[in-house]
């Protein structure tokens, strides 16, 4: 068995995690249900830190990478799990809306515009380099 | 701006070098947050933007500026894999 993760993996172990939010939050009737607050603040504490923890996994395998579709492709996969957080999250927002989950919600949303852009700008990239550019612009890679 | 000192193009190496490390820095910043990342791509687009304004655009101004960009981005992606961190 091999060492070396992968990206794939990686947002398998991830889902999981996103999922037991919305578990842990639908089983309690309110957030002033004894216990109900602590046990979803833990979770959103989880899954903040897997999805940050993702998101660096992310660029690392983006970086690593030689084929934009590559790239494009594990940023696409890394916003729609931002996507499935969020809603998530703006399910249960209302019910839960003193235990971290607006703050929650804020920094997913930032982090999934950040995945969004570098997957735009991944496809713009390999569409400009279909056009020709003047020799001479740039030094030589040796 | 300083002068492409050495030879191989209208961005010298040195400058490629530099452009690389900023995009380096918000490209793949494990925080897209950090205000480190941010720094590093506001002097990235200044500084691309200044190269097309002064030294690209007025010797090949067919060549749009998204264009450029693009394929200066994909340079810092090789030069990248060439001098992967340590």
């Amino acid at each position: 068995m091999s060492a070396r993760l992968s990206w794939e993996e990686i947002i398998q172990d991830t889902l999981p995690e996103i999922r037991e939010l919305g578990r842990v939050g639908d089983a309690y009737p309110s957030a002033d249900h004894p216990g109900a607050c602590e046990a979803f603040a833990r979770r959103v504490q989880i899954a903040e830190s897997v999805l940050i923890n993702g998101y660096g996994w992310a660029a690392k395998f983006a970086r690593r990478t030689g084929s934009l579709s590559e790239v494009a492709a594990i940023w696409r996969r890394m916003s729609e799990l931002c996507g499935e957080t969020l809603r998530e999250l703006a399910r249960l927002r209302d019910k839960y809306p003193h235990c971290g989950t607006p703050e929650l919600y804020d920094r997913v949303l930032d982090y999934k515009l950040a995945c969004d852009k570098r997957h735009d700008a991944a496809l713009e990239e390999q569409e400009c380099l279909k056009q020709p550019i003047p020799e001479g612009l740039f030094p030589p890679m040796n | 701006m300083p002068e492409a000192a050495d030879p191989g193009g209208l961005v010298s190496a040195d400058e490629l070098r530099e452009l690389a490390g900023w995009f380096d820095e918000f490209e793949f910043a494990f925080d897209p947050l950090a205000v480190r990342a941010r720094e590093a791509e506001a002097k990235f687009n200044d500084r691309v933007q200044k190269l097309y304004k002064l030294r690209v655009h007025p010797l090949h101004p067919e060549l749009a500026y998204p264009v450029f960009l693009n394929h200066l981005r994909q340079k810092c992606r090789q030069f990248l894999h060439r001098n992967p961190p340590r």
